[in-house]
């Protein structure tokens, strides 16, 4: 019986989501995949309590806001009551903040609400199978928040920095040391903010740098 | 203080020192003869230079240049007093020989007294008593003044000179000696009194003069001496020794005092020195009049004209009365009256004189006549005018004009009670009662402040009066502020109008069948009282205007303070409703739209991933993942913008970190936190974190706009039970001053808005800049 046995191996997974839409969007992607089985959707922090209880899943979705209280409030009490249960959670949010947090209470993963369905199930697999996961670019904010203010000057040799940003990306930072802003930025070459956003952080990233200020600084060693 | 003992007792000593020396001298000199005689020695011959006219030798027949030949049966020359000091004192018979009759008349003459005269030379003892007495009492009621002790030594030295007239005169006891050495010492004195009095200038002319006139009593003392010890003989340069050295002084007085004379009108030295002028003229006049005029011009003084000398007490006791009495008269007044009592006094005279003439009461009108009855008609007039002081005083106290004297205290009354009562009614009723008069009508009126009147006693039941009087008091100019005695036909009996300030008043008292008059001299103490009474009814006025104004001016602030709490009340809510409106609104765009636009986004993945088809539709889809991505990106910006949810999830310092670096990757600056006593896990009510993120934000976003410095920092901080958010640039500053003008021209209003929030949650907010040298905003929470 293979399908027993298959069965058998399914990850139980319980997915907490007051927004009842995307929700049952997860239940019905996730339904596509024969490794997962969605045991329960939680609307809050009690029923998913209930839940946990009654279903005893391998692996929990759980979404940071809730109406009642906070998602990384509630890994703690999960890990009270059945403290091997995995906690993969799920923001729609800027994750900048939350990511650490959830962390050190005790997660095993962080997915954005907008990642595809692939992602999402390659994440509870790792996760349940003992490792961790994040999405595309969330390790980057498992950096300590509390930085020292010193300036971060070049390490890297100037020629390599010049190669390592795009021709856009060098476009976008001659823009900002003029102390353009992004929307500025974004309507001078005709592109969406976000797009800008995406950029930036990038050339921040290639810089290992993570002020904006620092940027221009580095760059105008360039 | 021994020395000031001393010098206490020193005054007591001189004074029993002078009573005992003057009770000595005169008891001796009571039967002692007087003859008055002052001899020369001419070719060996002694003649009569001089005769006192009073003296018993005159009595005795001896008269001026008759030659003397024996003296107590002796030569002359051998008589004691005539080497001495060419007297013939103490000589109980003289012969003497008549030099202008051809034939030598022997003329033995035995001396004796006359009781009469003896009693002639009790003014001067009295003269000298009251000099004594006067420095005495100047000195007992002003002990520590320097010119009542100056005062006390010259009327002792002086006093004592007089007091030995009589015993000098007939040479007893040395007494010509010490009254010589008296004398002599007077100028000293009078340079001290005058080098202190009327101010103190002990200038250097002073000073000077003062030594020149030691030296000079030393060298007259030693005269003395030797005149009176028979070694020198020169009595009469002597006596011209003596005399300039009075004269000298007497003549540097009154330089001096001169010289004050000259000061402004107004000085009170110069009044007193005017003072001091009059009493010496008052003082000298009847002495030169009646004793040196009759020797001037030759004629018989009138006898016992001694007693002018008792005038001369005037002088210490103008002295006396200038240095005790602080507030003197204006000596321009007391001079006025002394003139016009003198100039009565010579005019009576004159026509006394005339009268007597033609009365053939006296024979012929001559001088002589005339200073008789000046002389009598100023003493009746001091008489009189003594009387008439006397009388009117006695008058006084045994109260014969009882309505006069009932009228002035009733009016002390009035004036007492006014000061107790405050209500305008009961004043004026208070003034109809205690003037017992039967009506009073008060106006008042003021351009500022309106418009009063008032009417007690008859004129309150008759309103057709009280406008009678009004319109006379319109009519009423007020530029003779005089009381006025009303017509007949008028309603009041007087009319006082008083102007203050600029308040003027109108004062209507009595009743025109009021059997109570007015009299006319009433009328100044009338009018007194009035503007008393105008005064105090203007200031009740006043005050109750102001009460008024006080009153409103207390509503009107209690008013708006309670606007101003309920403006609270209402900003409060405001900023509550706000955020829980964001809330909402955030909440809405979350839930809703951005879970169905992630929702879009994975189904369009999964269809990409899942559905490969064609070119075409895979470009639509990207494209459609692209507009659902920008979608999901714009609201979340702006749920967040709404209401970061950092902040309730994570905590105030987690938001502020995440806050710092978003901003830091949006805007080119620097921030940099410190934080004091709070950690990530301190949670506080939500108002109170929502309130301090929003002004760190405001603060941020501020200096980033406005400071033109990219370095910034925040500093939070938990002191006891406040939470402390301080924002600081370097920036360009700003003037702290216009901070108040900002709610008005509707600058900076964020700000503002914060500082209305946290002051509702009980805490402050401070700004503090300077130009040039950065802002710092400064929140203090309480956190309880």
């Amino acid at each position: 019986m293979s399908i027993n046995s298959e069965e058998l191996e399914k990850v139980k997974v319980l997915v907490v989501d007051d927004h009842t839409l995307f929700a049952e969007g997860t239940v019905s992607l996730l339904s596509f995949e024969p490794r997962i089985l969605v045991v329960g959707i939680a609307k809050n922090g009690i029923e998913c309590m209930n839940l946990i209880g009654e279903t005893k899943p391998d692996v929990v979705l759980l979404d940071i806001s809730l109406p009642d209280t906070c998602g990384t409030d509630l890994i703690d009490k999960i890990k009270k009551v059945q403290s091997e249960v995995k906690i993969l959670m799920l923001t729609g949010q800027n994750p900048q903040g939350y990511v650490t947090k959830s962390i050190s209470k005790g997660a095993n993963g962080f997915l954005l609400k907008d990642c595809s369905v692939k992602e999402m199930i390659q994440g509870i697999l790792r996760v349940y199978q003992g490792g961790v996961y994040f999405s595309q670019g969330l390790e980057a904010f498992l950096q300590p928040v509390n930085k020292n203010n010193n300036l971060h000057f070049p390490v890297k040799p100037v020629e390599k920095l010049r190669k390592l940003l795009t021709k856009r990306e060098i476009e976008i930072i001659e823009l900002v040391s003029r102390g353009l802003h992004n929307k500025e930025i974004a309507s001078a070459l005709g592109i969406n903010v976000r797009t800008v956003d995406f950029h930036v952080s990038n050339i921040l990233l290639k810089l290992g740098v993570s002020t904006r200020l620092e940027a221009v600084l580095n760059w105008a060693y360039v | 203080m021994l020395k000031k003992v001393f010098r206490r007792q020193a005054y007591y000593i001189a004074s029993v020192a002078f009573i005992v020396l003057g009770l000595v001298y005169y008891i001796v000199t009571i039967n002692q003869p007087y003859i008055g005689l002052d001899i020369v020695n001419v070719n060996g011959q002694w003649i009569v230079n001089n005769i006192d006219p009073r003296g018993d030798g005159y009595e005795a027949g001896v008269r001026a240049e008759d030659i003397v030949i024996k003296i107590n049966d002796d030569v002359p020359s051998n008589y004691l007093f005539v080497r001495k000091w060419r007297r013939a004192e103490g000589a109980s018979s003289i012969e003497v020989r008549r030099s202008n009759q051809l034939t030598d008349n022997f003329i033995r003459l035995p001396i004796r007294t006359d009781s009469r005269r003896n009693l002639s030379e009790i003014p001067l003892q009295m003269l000298g008593l009251v000099f004594w007495l006067l420095g005495f009492m100047t000195w007992f009621k002003r002990p520590f003044l320097a010119q009542a002790r100056a005062l006390f030594w010259l009327n002792w030295v002086i006093s004592l000179a007089i007091v030995l007239v009589p015993a000098s005169a007939r040479c007893l006891f040395f007494a010509r000696e010490l009254e010589l050495i008296c004398l002599s010492i007077v100028p000293i004195f009078l340079i001290n009194l005058i080098s202190v009095f009327p101010k103190d200038n002990r200038n250097r002319t002073n000073r000077f003069s003062r030594h020149i006139f030691v030296i000079m009593s030393i060298i007259i003392i030693m005269f003395i001496i030797l005149q009176s010890s028979g070694i020198i003989d020169n009595v009469s340069s002597l006596r011209k020794l003596f005399m300039s050295n009075l004269i000298i002084a007497l003549l540097l007085v009154l330089r001096n005092l001169g010289l004050l004379i000259k000061l402004p009108k107004d000085n009170p030295e110069r009044n007193q020195t005017v003072i001091l002028f009059m009493g010496m003229g008052i003082g000298f006049f009847p002495f030169v009049f009646l004793t040196m005029f009759p020797q001037l011009f030759g004629f018989q003084p009138i006898r016992y004209s001694d007693f002018s000398s008792l005038f001369l007490s005037v002088v210490p006791v103008t002295w006396y009365y200038v240095i005790v009495n602080k507030y003197l008269p204006d000596s321009r007044r007391l001079f006025e009256t002394i003139i016009s009592f003198f100039v009565t006094g010579v005019i009576i005279s004159i026509i006394v004189s005339y009268v007597l003439c033609i009365l053939k009461v006296a024979k012929t009108f001559n001088l002589e006549v005339y200073l008789a009855s000046l002389s009598l008609t100023m003493l009746l007039m001091v008489c009189i005018n003594l009387m008439r002081g006397v009388i009117s005083k006695l008058l006084e106290k045994f109260a014969f004009f009882e309505g006069k004297q009932g009228f002035k205290d009733r009016v002390l009354k009035l004036n007492e009670s006014l000061t107790s009562i405050n209500e305008e009614e009961r004043i004026i009723e208070e003034v109809v009662i205690t003037l017992s008069i039967e009506g009073a009508f008060i106006v008042i009126e003021s351009d500022k402040h309106g418009y009063l009147k008032k009417a007690a006693g008859r004129f309150l039941e008759k309103p057709s009066e009280q406008i009678e009087l009004e319109e006379f008091f319109q009519a009423d100019q007020r530029t003779n502020l005089e009381a006025k005695i009303l017509p007949e036909n008028s309603p009041a009996a007087i009319y006082i109008p008083v102007v203050s300030g600029d308040f003027s008043c109108g004062i209507f008292l009595g009743h025109r069948y009021s059997h109570v008059k007015f009299e006319l001299d009433e009328l100044p103490l009338i009018t007194s009282i009035s503007s008393q009474l105008a005064q105090r009814l203007i200031t009740t006025f006043v005050i109750k205007e102001l009460s008024k104004e006080i009153k409103s001016l207390a509503q009107r602030s209690q008013d708006s303070q309670r606007r101003n709490q309920g403006l609270q009340g209402i900003t409060s809510s405001l900023f509550r409703s706000l955020e829980q409106e964001r809330k909402l609104i955030a909440l809405e765009i979350h839930d809703g739209p951005l879970q169905l636009g992630l929702d879009l986004n994975r189904w369009l993945k999964y269809l990409v991933d899942e559905c490969p088809t064609y070119n075409k539709t895979v470009k639509a889809i990207f494209h459609m993942r692209e507009l659902v991505e920008n979608l999901n990106f714009e609201l979340r910006l702006i749920s967040n913008d709404l209401r970061p949810s950092t902040l309730t999830d994570l905590g105030l310092l987690t938001a502020v970190e995440l806050m710092c670096e978003e901003i830091m990757l949006k805007e080119l600056s620097l921030i940099s936190l410190e934080t004091v006593g709070i950690n990530r896990d301190n949670r506080f009510r939500e108002e109170i974190e929502l309130a301090a993120y929003r002004f760190l934000q405001e603060g941020i976003t501020n200096a980033v706009k406005h400071s033109g410095s990219n370095k910034l920092k925040l500093h939070i901080e938990m002191i006891e039970s406040n939470i402390e958010l301080i924002v600081r640039d370097s920036g360009k500053g700003f003037d702290t001053s216009k901070i108040g003008d900002w709610p008005l021209t509707g600058t900076h209003l964020g700000i503002v808005g914060m500082k209305e929030r946290i002051e509702t949650l009980g805490g402050n907010l401070l700004i503090t800049s300077e130009i040039h040298r950065g802002t710092t905003l400064k929140a203090t929470i309480p956190i309880i």
